[in-house]
């Protein structure tokens, strides 16, 4: 009815005219935006994200054992076989200096890697893998509670109305190799 | 203790005896050892090791169940463990040595790595000699006040 009443004030070719013009408009805008994939996790109640160019592999632990290495260092939860490779699990709370809440499950671990390093980290819950455009990032983000924090985080974004620290891993491999 | 082997044929076959201590399953390579006995109280002029006081366990006090004294080859030393319960052949190949920043702090040389068995257990391998040479005279002397 819509497109009836339509072409009675405009031709075919002027309606077929538009559409092509909205469709080459879509894609030129699908080509300028560049979209980055990240990991969106959560510990306690708070988000945070690594990029998915230095995520190997999500997994679930809760069922796994992890083996406590005496003398490592405190961030350090332990060890865990992945098919055959053993790794290292970090404990963010204490890497990152958090405090434990009732909330904190850490059933996932994140196995996240750069250059030679590469660890399990220990996380709540995976909330989503997904893109966002390039556009969206912001740099030099001021959310951090605390100076461990603000060290290792790179980049942020805004998701939902929540703020998302994305944690840096090259940045985080040096903190852990040091 | 019972024998078993992870693989029916090893290139570098190495015996290890099982333990675990605070619940963390340790081995240690036979070749290593000299002898096991059972804790005895005449040990003074000897150099008995306490795994979680040199590896710095979180635990205050760890319990042992059926406590052994395993003795270095060519040393005075002795490393306590507890309860022996197995011993199975690996391929030295299968130890995979951990990262630097896993390392003990205190002392570093105390492990040779992590191995898979073939139940499925992850395994952290002590050496012995590097357990034992960075032994320290209060530790000796705290341990022979024990005794």
């Amino acid at each position: 009815m819509e497109e009836q009443q339509l072409a009675d004030v405009v031709s075919r070719e002027q309606l077929q005219e538009w559409a092509k013009q909205r469709r080459e408009r879509s894609k030129t805008v699908a080509v300028q935006e560049q979209q980055v994939k990240v990991v969106l996790f959560a510990l306690a109640d708070v988000w945070y994200a690594f990029f998915c160019a230095n995520v190997r592999e999500i997994i679930e632990i809760s069922k796994r054992p992890v083996i406590y290495v005496p003398g490592s260092p405190e961030f350090i939860a332990g060890i865990i076989n992945i098919r055959g490779v053993i790794q290292s699990i970090i404990d963010p709370y204490r890497l990152l200096k958090l405090a434990y809440n009732k909330e904190s499950v850490q059933r996932h671990a994140i196995i996240i890697h750069h250059g030679e390093f590469q660890s399990g980290i220990r996380v709540d819950y995976i909330e989503e893998v997904m893109d966002i455009p390039q556009s969206a990032l912001q740099s030099g983000v001021d959310w951090a509670i605390n100076d461990t924090l603000r060290e290792l985080i790179g980049q942020g974004f805004t998701y939902r109305d929540r703020h998302v620290a994305i944690l840096d891993v090259s940045k985080l491999a040096q903190f852990i190799q040091r | 203790m019972k024998h078993s082997s992870t693989a029916a044929q090893v290139a570098n076959p190495l015996e290890i005896l099982l333990f675990h201590l605070a619940g963390i399953p340790f081995g240690i390579v036979v070749a290593q050892v000299d002898a096991m006995t059972y804790p005895m109280p005449d040990e003074h002029g000897l150099t008995i090791i306490n795994i979680p006081q040199r590896l710095s366990f979180p635990e205050q006090e760890v319990t042992y169940s059926a406590a052994r004294i395993v003795w270095l080859k060519g040393s005075n030393s002795g490393v306590m463990i507890d309860n022996p319960e197995r011993m199975i052949t690996i391929d030295a190949s299968e130890i995979q040595p951990l990262a630097n920043y896993l390392l003990n702090r205190r002392h570093p040389l105390a492990y040779f790595g992590a191995f898979t068995t073939a139940e499925d257990e992850t395994v952290l391998l002590l050496d012995l000699q590097g357990l034992s040479a960075t032994e320290t005279i209060t530790e000796t002397l705290s341990m022979e006040d024990e005794v």
